[in-house]
């Protein structure tokens, strides 16, 4: 008969507790008068609830309590004094270098950005060709010309077609930059 | 009597936010310590632990008072749930949530400040004492999920549904918590009579 009833075992509980709507009290005395198990394992619950609950309450110690005020009053005010500590110049000035930071940071990603720099792009003596990232191929590291790279870039731009008659080659450039397209113009 | 006793949870509340009058949080503080330390206490089981966690309740409720409490609530049973929280991350923290050993030499000086006024006579008031204290010791050996249900309801009366949304369960579940805890605390206590009849015995 137990296990045909729902949840009878959280009954017993409430029966314990003496938590129970008239309708459950009704489903377990039914419940109890056909299964004496069960009558038997509420009665003792509700013998274990009847100590408990005869179990006082316990005052905190009168120090614990005057400590209590003064640390909870004072940790109100903290956060105050907080706020004014804030408003002193230090706040400018923390915020100006934060600001500063910020902006340095932007403008080097900025430059950094604007070339994809081969492995060997820092050393002086590579002369390999390499392509930054407007896919345009360079003949030179942006260190400046080299005695290894300066034939291969005379070489090169004395076989390709200017991309605007006007400028040829970039040669305005400090750098001597050249830029190849790949395709052939016709004058 | 001061002026304090004559208002309401809600009037005191009131009156500290706004005027900052420790009067009135010192009768809050007065109304209900007992209630929240005796939970506290009856969860770890050491007194210095409980002090701290008392300490840090009453001092999350002073400071986060103004940004956290809806006064459209009960004042006591927002209390309640900083302080079942502190609680439990103390026992998180120690890693005794799910441990059922025995704490009961922290517990002695517990048992010792325990009073009843109904007891008659002295030897009455012994003979509670020690009652209380087993029962307290067996509490103590209980899971602290379990625990934490017998304590909640003895001390807050919170009902299952008030249980089941603090410590995030479901009813059944605290329900379930509940019945092992009282058929454990049986268990506990027949243990402990069949080992007086033992030592009786020889």
């Amino acid at each position: 008969m137990k296990q045909n009833l729902p949840n009878v075992d959280h009954l017993t509980v409430k029966y314990a507790l003496d938590d129970m709507e008239p309708a459950e009290s009704q489903i377990l005395q039914a419940a109890m008068r056909d299964d004496q198990d069960l009558l038997i394992e509420a009665e003792s619950q509700r013998r274990i609830w009847q100590r408990i609950s005869a179990l006082p309450t316990l005052s905190a110690p009168s120090g614990l309590l005057e400590d209590t005020v003064r640390v909870a009053v004072a940790a109100r005010r903290k956060p105050q004094a907080r706020i004014l500590a804030i408003s002193s110049p230090w706040r400018w000035a923390a915020a100006a270098c934060i600001v500063a930071v910020v902006s340095l940071s932007v403008m080097r990603s900025g430059n950094d950005s604007a070339l994809v720099l081969p492995a060997a792009a820092g050393s002086e003596t590579s002369s390999e060709p390499w392509v930054d990232n407007r896919d345009v191929i360079r003949l030179q590291a942006p260190g400046g010309a080299t005695a290894a790279s300066a034939p291969v870039s005379k070489d090169s731009v004395s076989k390709l077609v200017p991309i605007n008659p006007d400028n040829p080659a970039g040669t305005s450039s400090t750098t001597r930059q050249v830029q190849l397209t790949g395709s052939q113009r016709t004058p | 009597m001061n002026r304090y006793t004559e208002l309401d949870d809600h009037q005191l509340v009131r009156l500290y936010r706004q005027n900052g009058d420790e009067g009135a949080f010192r009768e809050l503080l007065g109304r209900h310590q007992a209630k929240i330390y005796s939970y506290i206490y009856s969860m770890v089981g050491n007194q210095d632990t409980a002090n701290d966690i008392f300490q840090e309740t009453f001092t999350k409720v002073i400071t986060r008072m103004d940004e956290t409490y809806n006064e459209q609530g009960k004042w006591i049973a927002w209390v309640m749930r900083i302080a079942h929280n502190s609680t439990i991350d103390v026992l998180r923290k120690q890693k005794r949530f799910v441990d059922v050993t025995s704490k009961d030499e922290d517990d002695a000086d517990f048992y010792e400040r325990l009073t009843d006024d109904t007891a008659t006579d002295a030897q009455q008031h012994v003979e509670m004492d020690e009652d209380k204290a087993r029962l307290m010791r067996h509490i103590q050996r209980l899971p602290a999920e379990q625990r934490e249900v017998v304590m909640l309801r003895h001390f807050y009366e919170l009902s299952f549904k008030e249980i089941s949304e603090l410590t995030d369960v479901s009813i059944n579940t605290a329900l379930g918590r509940m019945r092992y805890a009282l058929i454990n605390l049986r268990k506990l206590f027949e243990q402990e009579e069949l080992n007086e009849a033992k030592s009786t015995e020889r």
